[in-house]
């Protein structure tokens, strides 16, 4: 028999911890992203373009 | 001599045979249609050395009581490598992470996101699992009908890794199932994909360049990830805790080597233990269950369901979005990488040929891979 009720607790955990644990990394990685841009030193571009691939030029 | 016959052609069964084809079909796929060739050719080899009698090959030393030289290679990888330690997994995870470029996601952390809502087939897989149990069909329990989810995930490593832990015996199927339908995702997603998008959607031009990313940033991410993610869901750090060392690797800039390793030996020699073991995992009897054919209907449902749910939040940020967004990029939060993101930009680029998702479709592709690891560590955790 099957236990509907931990089913969808299951489902509902699962899904929506995953949603909020992925929501709370980005909201993270864009705030690190704001403090690293102004830390000093930090003026210098990027030694690699977005996306390192060959489509890229390397 | 009639021993010697005995042991090799008159105890094959029909199962065997059977199998025996299947590996071959592999192989064959792997070579002629290149589908996944690096998972599906040892997975064939696997099938057919498991599915050949007598060889002692499957003994795995709990079953021969630990005696010196009696169990069988891929008894042994089967047991130390995923039954017992599920080591294997986690080491392609090193690679992995190695292998992967963050940098759009971290340009773009919105597209979080979408990675997120393409777990969404995870939990359709889970319920619809559970629904075949309640209709006298099949007989899943929560951990099975969790494995069989995860195919959903369209990760590798993160299936066999859950399935491994919850259901032992549905780990050779789930894993073939996830393989063989990552290979088919450019069959499988551009259908969803239309169904759920207009033409004028799938138009929506996208700018080309996305920022660059600073090193710090590059260097910060796995480690902020890690943590993050880790003290969150402790249960995740197998799988998400590797990936990300091995982005460090990477990122870092200042172990060469070892990023060089990882990205190429330890995933090539696990990835051949690994694959081997799978294949092995897929003794005659088991595929000619029914519940085989219901894994991998509901593997294809997860997928389809995955899709979906990527692309319905491409649509909700299209609409809140102040620039332009292209909803069809929802797609790619299906791990599968890189496979997801070429299909996404193969089908954007038709609609427009200004179009250049691939960069943008790949933040949600390697989301989807952090996503389903978080997933498999909170349904360990639930039900582990």
């Amino acid at each position: 028999m099957i236990d509907w009720g931990t089913a969808w607790q299951v489902s509902g955990v699962a899904f929506g911890f995953t949603f909020g644990i992925l929501l709370f990394l980005a909201v993270v990685v864009r705030l690190a992203s704001i403090l690293i841009a102004r830390l000093p030193g930090n003026n210098q571009p990027a030694e690699k373009p977005t996306g390192n691939n060959s489509t890229a030029g390397e | 001599m009639t021993d010697f016959l005995r042991v090799g052609f008159l105890d094959l069964s029909w199962a065997n045979v059977l199998m025996l084809v299947i590996g071959l079909v592999f192989i064959w796929l792997a070579i002629s249609k290149k589908w996944e060739p690096y998972e599906l050719l040892p997975i064939g080899a696997g099938m057919i050395l498991a599915n050949m009698p007598g060889t002692g090959l499957l003994l795995q030393p709990q079953e021969v009581g630990g005696q010196i030289g009696s169990a069988g290679l891929l008894g042994i990888f089967i047991e130390f490598g995923l039954l017992r330690y599920t080591i294997l997994p986690q080491l392609i995870f090193v690679g992995l992470g190695a292998m992967t470029d963050f940098s759009p996601l971290i340009a773009k952390p919105k597209l979080f996101l979408l990675g997120a809502a393409a777990q969404l087939g995870i939990v359709i897989a889970f319920l619809g699992a559970l629904a075949l149990g309640h209709f006298g069909l099949a007989d899943f329990g929560l951990k099975e009908a969790a494995s069989i989810a995860i195919i959903g995930g369209a990760d590798g490593p993160t299936t066999i890794y859950l399935t491994s832990k919850l259901a032992p015996e549905l780990m050779g199927i789930a894993a073939v199932a996830a393989y063989s339908y990552m290979a088919m995702v450019a069959i499988i997603q551009p259908p969803v994909i239309r169904a759920l998008t207009s033409k004028k959607e799938r138009q929506i031009y996208m700018q080309s360049q996305i920022r660059p990313v600073s090193r710090r940033e590059r260097i910060m991410f796995p480690i902020i990830s890690t943590i993050v993610v880790v003290l969150l869901v402790p249960q995740s750090a197998p799988l998400v805790g590797m990936f990300m060392f091995g982005n460090l690797l990477r990122e870092s800039g200042v172990v060469e080597r070892l990023s060089v390793s990882a990205q190429n030996s330890l995933i090539n020699i696990t990835t051949i233990i690994l694959m081997l073991s799978i294949g092995a995992s897929m003794p005659g009897e088991l595929v000619m269950r029914p519940e085989t054919l219901m894994v991998l209907g509901l593997g294809l449902v997860a997928f389809i369901g995955g899709t979906a749910g990527g692309v319905l939040m491409g649509k909700l940020m299209k609409w809140i979005s102040r620039e332009p967004f292209n909803p069809i990029i929802g797609a790619a939060g299906v791990s599968a990488v890189p496979m997801v993101a070429r299909v996404v930009q193969h089908i954007g680029q038709k609609e427009n040929p200004k179009n250049f998702l691939l960069m943008y479709a790949m933040g949600p592709n390697v989301a989807g891979v952090i996503g389903s690891a978080v997933v498999a560590g909170v349904l360990l955790n639930m039900l582990g």
